[in-house]
């Protein structure tokens, strides 16, 4: 009777074993990709070239990613409508940013986790870099606020951030408003978050259950991954309302980008960037699964399918990276006040 | 040549030790408290008895700090007025919370950074501990803004954090707007920030540089220490514009409390946290020395103490622990 069930138990995990390593291919020829394991492949994925990633540099743009005073009312920082402790959302449906303005068109922060991984920045996808990116919303009225030449002035009134800059790019370093941003993005390029779902894409058959290869099996059959793609599963310009309207198209006037293409979000860490669409008007993952499902792919996405599907996207939670909250160099006389207005 | 430089030298550091251990004798009479150097006579001071802290409070209490799903809007936190990265402070004249409603009051937002020391919470100082203080904010329309009873639901409903407050207080832990700001109190309670000041008084007479000492025996001699005097330098309430006025004190309706009394701001940290006085009105710190000389010591300190003073207030900056920014649930 014991060896029967051993044997039994053996030819389980053999078939178990398979049907993983079949769903792994299956995944592969999808083009799903997982985080790379090596930290050297890693690191050529996430650099800039243009500005090598180094430590003075990431700890500096984190300081400034987290220094509200780079706003005009010296309250809202990178972080407060990308907050890394919620998953690098604000979790309200319209970014709100100076003045308790909304945004104009009605549009939902999205996250800044893995943003690196993304062939386009912007829901109509008009930066192509993380550094690029980081200079739109500092500026912007309904966000921060600041105009660019404030931004590098506040800068160089704290002392102890021109040494901190002279520490990561040289003594004759010139502290423009290009600098500050290009500073913070590569602090943005370190946020990736590996998850179970890339162990497994890394080899580990056993690191998802049953439920969530299932899930991930429906996500395929289903045609999610035909946008949800690449490493990023996701952050590629798409056809938006493809099959079908969106419910809520009518709330704020996004459309996407002269060509009607929309970047298509991430879904690493999607469990906790709720609300979900461009304008943040679904709160409930499943009901946003099947959402997609009529509107970009012509299909009705019933509930079981919605709730297994959603169980694998909550395998794509993933390990944040440990930051020490900084201490901020403190103003001085010199440092243009806040301003509300 | 050489033999006479080093007599000179022993000579003056002998003078130099002694003065040395006349101004730390000098600073002990005028009740000038250091942040202790062990860790029971700290805790001795900082815990609740009530609430002991645990390692699962107090990250459980950060956590909630740091998280603005506290507030109504879900855009801010303890931590948006009060942020540990710039001296606990918003660096703000007024206070701006919800709806971007700016405190009618024209008060400035307190750091939290060793408030724990603190006799009195609040300008008014109508708390007496941090537990009391922390229910003001969440609950203020111009602050948080959020509901008392909506909180507790709120927060029931992220697992989470339900875990959590079972792991910090039992299984049977009934979850409740007062368990909540009682927990990020314990929190705040970690949050002191010892300096070279605090060594000095310690007993390290070489903690602080000659000119800082110098600081410190003006700041002694002009009087400041009536007022600023315990570990917190301050927390105390004390009369305050009734000699000469205030030069802005028309600028918000805030006159202290019934009996005009005004919480004493701790001086730690205090050159990271501009703008002064109850309503952020002035931003240098020098400015801020020349006014209090002259509004509660009704002397006119001349910019050469002024600056001496401020000199030493640089060794009241201090040591913040290290904070990992948490993950919430």
């Amino acid at each position: 009777m014991k060896k029967l069930n051993i044997v039994l138990s053996g030819l389980l995990v053999a078939s178990v074993g398979f049907a993983g390593e079949n769903l792994m291919m299956k995944a592969k020829n999808a083009g799903l990709k997982p985080i790379p394991q090596s930290k050297l492949k890693l690191l050529k994925l996430v650099d800039d070239p243009a500005n090598p990633m180094t430590d003075a540099k990431i700890e500096l743009g984190k300081k400034l990613y987290f220094d509200p005073r780079l706003s005009k009312s010296g309250i809202i920082s990178c972080n407060t409508c990308h907050n890394l402790g919620l998953g690098g959302v604000d979790g309200v449906s319209a970014a709100i940013g100076h003045k308790w303005t909304a945004n104009p068109h009605h549009l939902n922060s999205p996250t800044v986790y893995n943003s690196v991984l993304n062939s386009a920045q912007f829901w109509d996808g008009r930066a192509a870099h993380l550094e690029d990116q980081a200079q739109g919303p500092m500026q912007a009225a309904p966000e921060m606020a600041s105009p660019a030449k404030s931004v590098a002035n506040k800068v160089k009134s704290i002392p102890k951030y021109v040494n901190e800059f002279k520490k990561a790019y040289g003594e004759n370093v010139k502290i423009t408003f290009k600098l500050v941003a290009d500073t913070i993005g590569v602090f943005e390029r370190t946020l990736i978050t590996p998850s179970r779902y890339d162990d497994f894409l890394n080899g580990h058959p056993n690191a998802l259950t049953k439920t969530e290869k299932e899930g991930l099996n429906l996500f395929i059959d289903k045609g999610c991954a035909s946008c949800h793609n690449n490493i990023g599963v996701g952050g590629t310009m798409q056809p938006f309302e493809v099959a079908n309207k969106y419910k809520f198209e009518n709330v704020g006037d996004f459309r996407g980008n002269k060509n009607g293409m929309v970047k298509t979000p991430t879904l690493r860490n999607i469990e906790e960037t709720a609300p979900y669409f461009h304008n943040g008007m679904v709160w409930s993952l499943k009901e946003a699964v099947k959402d997609m499902g009529s509107i970009q792919l012509g299909l009705k996405i019933n509930d079981e399918e919605a709730g297994k599907i959603a169980t694998f996207l909550k395998a794509l939670t993933g390990k944040k990276p440990n930051i020490t909250y900084p201490q901020l160099p403190a103003s001085t006389s010199k440092t243009q006040k806040p301003n509300m207005n | 040549m050489k033999i006479i430089a080093l007599i000179l030298s022993i000579f003056t550091g002998f003078i130099g030790a002694n003065s040395d251990m006349e101004l730390f004798k000098k600073a002990k009479k005028e009740n000038l408290l250091p942040i202790p150097n062990t860790k029971i006579e700290l805790l001795k001071i900082t815990s609740n008895p009530k609430n002991p802290s645990t390692d699962a409070k107090i990250e459980l209490g950060k956590k909630l700090y740091f998280d603005p799903r506290v507030s109504k809007s879900n855009l801010i936190s303890c931590n948006t007025c009060h942020n540990l990265a710039l001296g606990g402070v918003d660096g703000v004249s007024v206070a701006t919370g919800d709806k971007w409603h700016p405190n009618p009051h024209h008060l400035n937002s307190p750091t939290v950074y060793n408030a724990v020391f603190a006799n009195y919470q609040f300008w008014d100082g109508r708390s007496t501990t941090l537990e009391e203080q922390v229910k003001g904010p969440i609950q203020t329309q111009f602050e948080m803004a959020m509901h008392k009873d909506i909180l507790p639901s709120k927060i029931k409903n992220i697992i989470g954090y339900k875990n959590e407050f079972e792991r910090a207080y039992g299984q049977n832990v009934k979850i409740t707007f007062k368990l909540i700001t009682d927990t990020i109190a314990i929190f705040e309670r970690t949050l002191i920030t010892p300096s070279r000041y605090d060594d000095f008084l310690n007993g390290n007479l070489k903690a602080l540089t000659k000119k800082e000492k110098d600081g410190l025996n003006t700041f002694i001699d002009l009087g400041c220490t009536r007022c600023h005097k315990g570990i917190a330098l301050g927390g105390f309430t004390q009369p305050f514009d009734t000699g000469k006025r205030y030069k802005y004190r028309n600028i918000g309706d805030f006159h202290g409390n019934k009996n005009h009394l005004v919480k004493t701001p701790t001086l730690r940290n205090i050159k990271e946290t501009a703008p002064y006085f109850h309503n952020g009105m002035i931003w240098n710190l020098k400015d801020a020395i020349k006014e209090m000389g002259k509004i509660q010591l009704l002397l006119g300190i001349s910019d050469k103490d002024a600056q001496k003073i401020e000199t030493f207030f640089g060794s009241l900056s201090g040591r913040k622990p290290k904070i990992k920014y948490p993950i919430l649930p």
